[in-house]
């Protein structure tokens, strides 16, 4: 189900009555209290299922045995506590990353990594004909493989509550319905913010009941930011400026390589934030509370801010449970910069099966590399006007890479650097409109954080209705400046 | 959430305050409603949209209800439609 569409605004309608009404039943017949809390947390955990069901029933399944597994190992370790060992820990996250490689990395593994070496092993063992039988008889099966939406997502979200359990700084959820909640909660499923299990299984365990104030002039903005971000920016950029161009780059020159990738650099901005201001705010409406995914990412005056303004709930997740437990920065220089690169490198890989999304990593990470490097051995510090721009310029140009993993690879990327290189082509891309849609995208960043919170304060101390009023009339025009259909979040597919 | 600033509204004023947005969103997309429920695929479906949508969809063209929609696509067509654009 995708947040800007008819069905989700009558699902939402739903859920939204079932939860509170539910929470007001509770505390009106407090004899049967325990009975109307389990119900409501069983209507939340069913409005989840269905959002995901609603693209594939089986994948939902397969979330709900992820859940039991998770939290079953969860109960083990906390039961036998140190004497449980690492068994259990070690078994959830082969467990947790096994299914998770066979979906997304089985068909890349196979293809990119076995084929290729098998082809020349079997060659030099003269059984060359046996061998590409063999491959042509598993391809089918490989095509079979779909990778289930937002997988990427929830396996960290599990992966988050066991480790946590393991080492001792949360307790398993007291039920494993709080867990399945935590772990499928709609706003925050396909696609983010990785909300950790010690943030959201206590709200799951104790759910907020009828006293308490909700955030409606924060909600409501966030979530009209977020539509005016995905429908009118970035399926406007995505339409007409980058999707030409990496779709065919050879058509093109200089000036449509630059709009094409300024293009595709504010499109992922403004697609995948979006989703993230929708699910913060529809989570806010039904009591619950996320932290920011986005904090003015392009404003960003060195690497090292760029990552921790980008996807913030993944940057943490990665340098909590990969980079520290890697040893971090304590053990010298060089298994520092080593540890940046490793982390970066399995960030670019979690993005997509692909070399593309590997190297993308990779460069990221030594970028953070030589930056920290640099500062230690420079005192020099540009002016930081000049640092945003270049730093900018960078991650846009390395967003090429990244829109190239997603689709045909390095020709793809190959091709959009030689449309670079023809000079004096003409512009055959709308360049006007296009400026202009891409100064409101890059302005958007002023909606992230806390920045909107002059604005929001003012509509706070709005009546709700007014509230509602001219949330319906912001949202009318939206709708108007939308092209018709809604095209997928780009972060589905990871 | 935020108790302290004291101007949040508890869950019932929300209710309303949605349900002033959806009854408001729906008088001024009312026929574009309409329209889009013609294009669905199911039979049933689309007949109960429509049997729905109709008579909102008339009550918003007889006041114009639908102007700002009218009027940010019209803004769409004119500034960000490009029929000749590479798709």
């Amino acid at each position: 189900m995708l947040f800007p569409t008819l069905t989700f605004a009558v699902f939402f309608a739903v859920v939204f009555g079932l939860n509170w009404g539910l929470a007001a039943l509770a505390e009106r017949y407090s004899g049967c209290e325990r009975g109307f809390v389990s119900l409501r947390k069983l209507v939340l955990l069913a409005a989840s299922l269905l959002f995901y069901g609603w693209w594939s029933w089986p994948f939902a399944l397969m979330l709900l045995a992820s859940s039991v597994i998770n939290h079953g190992f969860a109960l083990w370790m906390a039961g036998r506590g140190e004497r449980a060992g690492r068994l259990p820990v070690v078994l959830a996250v082969a467990l947790n990353i096994g299914v998770l490689v066979f979906f997304k990395y089985t068909g890349f593994l196979f293809n990119g990594a076995v084929a290729p070496l098998g082809v020349k092993v079997a060659g030099w063992l003269g059984r060359g004909d046996a061998w590409i039988a063999f491959l042509e008889s598993t391809q089918p099966f490989l095509d079979t493989i779909v990778l289930p939406v937002g997988i990427s997502f929830y396996t960290f979200q599990a992966l988050s509550y066991v480790i946590d359990v393991a080492r001792g700084e949360i307790k398993p959820a007291r039920r494993w319905i709080d867990f399945a909640n935590y772990l499928a909660f709609f706003p925050q499923l396909v696609a983010g913010p990785i909300v950790r299990a010690g943030h959201l299984i206590p709200a799951m365990e104790n759910l907020p009941g009828t006293q308490t104030k909700l955030d409606t002039a924060r909600a409501g903005v966030l979530i009209l930011v977020g539509l005016f971000k995905k429908m009118v920016i970035a399926d406007y950029l995505a339409a007409n400026l980058a999707d030409p161009l990496f779709a065919m780059p050879e058509d093109f020159g200089t000036i449509d390589a630059l709009m094409g990738v300024y293009a595709y650099t504010l499109q992922i901005y403004c697609d995948f934030s979006a989703y993230s201001d929708i699910a913060i705010g529809c989570a806010l409406l039904l009591g619950f509370e996320f932290p920011i995914n986005f904090d003015a990412p392009y404003f960003s005056d060195s690497f090292q801010t760029f990552w921790r303004r980008w996807h913030i709930s993944l940057s943490s997740w990665l340098r909590d449970y990969l980079y520290i437990p890697l040893g971090g920065s304590r053990r010298g220089k060089a298994r520092t910069y080593a540890n940046l690169m490793l982390t970066m490198f399995l960030g670019g890989l979690w993005h997509g099966a692909g070399w593309a999304f590997a190297l993308w990593g990779i460069l990221h990470g030594a970028l953070l590399a030589v930056e920290r490097m640099l500062g230690r051995l420079v005192s020099f510090r540009p002016p930081k006007w000049l640092a945003r721009i270049f730093v900018f310029h960078v991650v846009a140009f390395l967003w090429i890479l990244f829109r190239a993993g997603s689709a045909d690879g390095m020709e793809t990327f190959k091709g959009v650097i030689n449309a670079f290189g023809a000079v004096g082509t003409g512009s055959t891309l709308p360049v006007a409109a296009g400026v202009a849609v891409l100064a409101v995208g890059f302005a958007l960043q002023l909606c992230d954080g806390s920045r909107l919170a002059w604005f929001t304060d003012r509509v706070r101390r709005w009546p709700v209705w007014v509230q509602g009023g001219l949330a319906a009339v912001v949202f009318t025009i939206i709708l108007g400046l939308a092209p018709e259909g809604v095209a997928p979040f780009i972060y589905f597919q990871f | 959430m935020k108790d302290s600033e004291g101007r949040n509204v508890t869950w019932k004023a929300a209710a309303a305050g949605l349900a002033v947005f959806y009854a408001l969103v729906v008088l001024m997309n009312a026929p574009a409603m309409e329209k889009n429920a013609e294009n669905m695929d199911y039979g049933v479906a689309r007949d109960a949209a429509k049997a729905l949508v109709r008579p909102v969809a008339r009550l918003s063209a007889m006041f114009r209800l639908d102007f700002l929609r009218r009027g940010a696509a019209r803004v769409r067509g004119r500034w960000l439609d490009h029929e000749d654009s590479p798709q």
